[in-house]
C-alpha cells in the first residue's frame, strides 16, 4: 500500500459518516489538506513523503468516526449524560426482573437439561426488548425537549418528603386494614361480606394450608400489624423522622423477605387454583414491595446532609 | 488522571476558547486550510489538523464565513474568508477578549 492509497482509504472512512450532500465536498477538500500536510511532514523531515509518514499524520488527524462527527452539525443526545446512570440502573433492574421471573417460570414446568435453552429462546433473549422500550422512551422525550423548551423549563416546587400526608394516610391505613383483616381469615371475610350467598366451593377454595397458618401467616401479620402501628403513629406525629423512616425500611424488607418464603415453601390455600392465583399476586406484591424499598433507600443515600460538624444536635 | 494530563487538559481548554477568534482574524484575508493552519503556528498558536478543518466548514454553516475553490499555484484549493456577519462578530468577540484579558489580569495580579 503507498501513502496515497492509506489516505484515500482514510478519507473514504471519513465521508462514510459525512452527511450525504457534504459527502463530496468534504471529500475533495480533505484530499487536497491531507496532500499538504503530508507534503509539509516531508519537507520538515527532509526526506520523500512515506507510508509511516501517512500513518502517523492520519492517526494525529484522529479515528475516522470522530472526524466525521466534527464535520457534522451538533445532534441531539438520545439518552442524555446526565440520565445515563440511571438509564443503566433501569435496564438492568428491568432485565433482571425478566431473567429472574422467567427462570422462575420455566422451572416450574419442570426440571431438565433443556430448560435453560428453553429460558434464553424465550426470557433470556425477550428481556432485551426492554433497553430498547426505555432508549425509544428516551428518545421521545429529548425530542418533546427539543420541540417544546420551555415545557423542560424547571419549575421551582416545594420538597418536604418527611411531611405526612394525614388524610391519603388514613386511607391507606384504612385500605391495609381491611386487608389484614381479610389475610387473617380469608374465607370467613368474605363469607361476612357476601352473606354466605356464594357456593360453597368458593368458600372452601379460600382455607388456608394447614402449614402456612401455623407458622407463616402468624409471622407475616405480625409483621403487618407492626407496620399498620408504625403508619399510625407517623399520622399522629406527622412527620417521618430517620428512625421512623429506617423502621419502615426494615418492615418492608421483612415482609418482603415473609413474601418470598410464603411462596418458595409448601402451599398457601388448600385449593390448587387459590393457591396459584395468590402466588401470582404475592409476586405482583413482591415487585411493588422491591420498588419501593429500592426508591425509600434511594432517598435516604441521596439526601443532601448538613456536614456532622455543622449540624444541630437533633433527630431529624 | 495524572497532574500533567489534568494541566494539559485545562491548557487544552483555555486555548479552545480563543480557538474561533484567532481563526476569524486571520480569514480577514483568504486562507486555504492548510496556509491557516500554518500561519496560526507561526504566531504560537498550533490547532490540530482534525480540528481546524471540521471547524472551518462549521463556521461556514453558520455563515460567518465564505468558501471557494481556486487554484492558485498548485491543485485546487478551498479558500476561506470572513462573510458580513463573521466580520460582525469578529468586532464584537475582538472587544469582548480585550475585556476578558483585561478582567483576568486584575483577578490575577
Amino acid at each position: 500500500m503507498t501513502a496515497k492509497q492509506l489516505i484515500e482509504s482514510y478519507i473514504d472512512d471519513v465521508v462514510r459518516h459525512v452527511g450525504r450532500k457534504q459527502r463530496n465536498d468534504v471529500g475533495m477538500e480533505l484530499r487536497v489538506l491531507l496532500d499538504d500536510e503530508l507534503q509539509g511532514l516531508a519537507a520538515d523531515a527532509g526526506r520523500p513523503a512515506d507510508l509511516d509518514m501517512a500513518m502517523e499524520l492520519l492517526r494525529r488527524f484522529g479515528r475516522p468516526e470522530d472526524v466525521a462527527l466534527r464535520y457534522r452539525k451538533p445532534g441531539f443526545a438520545v439518552i442524555e449524560p446526565a440520565d445515563g446512570p440511571a438509564f443503566v440502573r433501569l435496564t438492568a433492574i428491568g432485565m433482571a426482573t425478566v431473567w429472574i421471573l422467567g427462570l422462575v417460570i420455566t422451572f416450574r414446568q419442570g426440571a431438565g437439561s433443556g430448560r435453560i435453552g428453553q429460558w434464553w429462546m424465550t426470557f433470556g433473549l425477550g428481556a432485551f426488548w426492554w433497553p430498547g422500550f426505555l432508549i425509544v422512551c428516551s428518545g421521545v422525550a429529548a425530542w418533546v425537549r427539543r420541540r417544546f423548551p420551555v415545557a423542560d423549563e424547571w419549575q421551582p416546587r416545594v420538597i418536604d418528603r418527611d411531611r405526612i400526608n394525614r388524610p391519603a394516610s388514613v386511607l391507606a391505613i384504612a385500605a391495609s386494614m381491611l386487608g389484614t383483616i381479610w389475610l387473617t381469615s380469608p374465607a370467613e371475610f368474605v363469607a361476612q361480606v357476601t352473606g354466605g350467598g356464594l357456593a360453597t366451593e368458593f368458600y372452601q377454595s379460600l382455607v388456608y394450608d394447614a402449614t402456612f397458618r401455623q407458622l407463616r401467616l402468624p409471622l407475616l401479620l405480625t409483621l403487618l400489624i407492626a407496620q399498620l402501628m408504625l403508619y399510625a403513629a407517623l399520622v399522629a406525629q406527622g412527620r417521618w423522622q430517620l428512625l421512623t423512616r429506617r423502621i419502615d425500611i426494615v418492615l418492608s424488607a421483612s415482609i418482603g423477605a415473609m413474601l418470598i418464603w410464603s411462596i418458595t415453601v409448601g402451599h398457601i390455600f388448600q385449593g390448587d387454583e387459590a393457591d396459584g392465583t395468590a402466588r401470582a399476586a404475592i409476586v405482583l406484591i413482591l415487585l411493588f414491595v422491591a420498588w419501593d424499598i429500592v426508591v425509600k433507600l434511594q432517598r435516604e443515600f441521596a439526601r443532601v446532609r448538613v456536614p456532622t460538624s455543622m449540624a444541630p444536635h437533633t433527630n431529624h | 488522571m495524572d497532574r500533567n494530563d489534568a494541566a494539559a487538559k485545562l491548557e487544552q481548554e483555555l486555548r479552545r476558547g480563543v480557538v474561533v477568534l484567532a481563526v476569524l482574524s486571520k480569514l480577514r484575508r483568504a486562507e486555504y486550510g492548510y496556509s491557516l493552519r500554518q500561519a496560526l503556528a507561526d504566531k504560537g498558536m498550533p490547532i490540530e489538523e482534525g480540528t481546524l478543518y471540521p471547524l472551518l466548514r462549521r463556521l461556514e454553516e453558520q455563515g460567518l464565513l465564505t468558501s471557494e475553490w481556486r487554484i492558485e499555484d498548485g491543485p485546487p484549493r478551498r479558500y476561506y474568508t470572513l462573510s458580513t456577519d463573521g466580520r460582525a462578530l469578529l468586532k464584537s468577540l475582538s472587544g469582548t477578549w480585550r475585556e476578558l484579558v483585561d478582567t483576568a489580569n486584575g483577578i490575577l495580579e
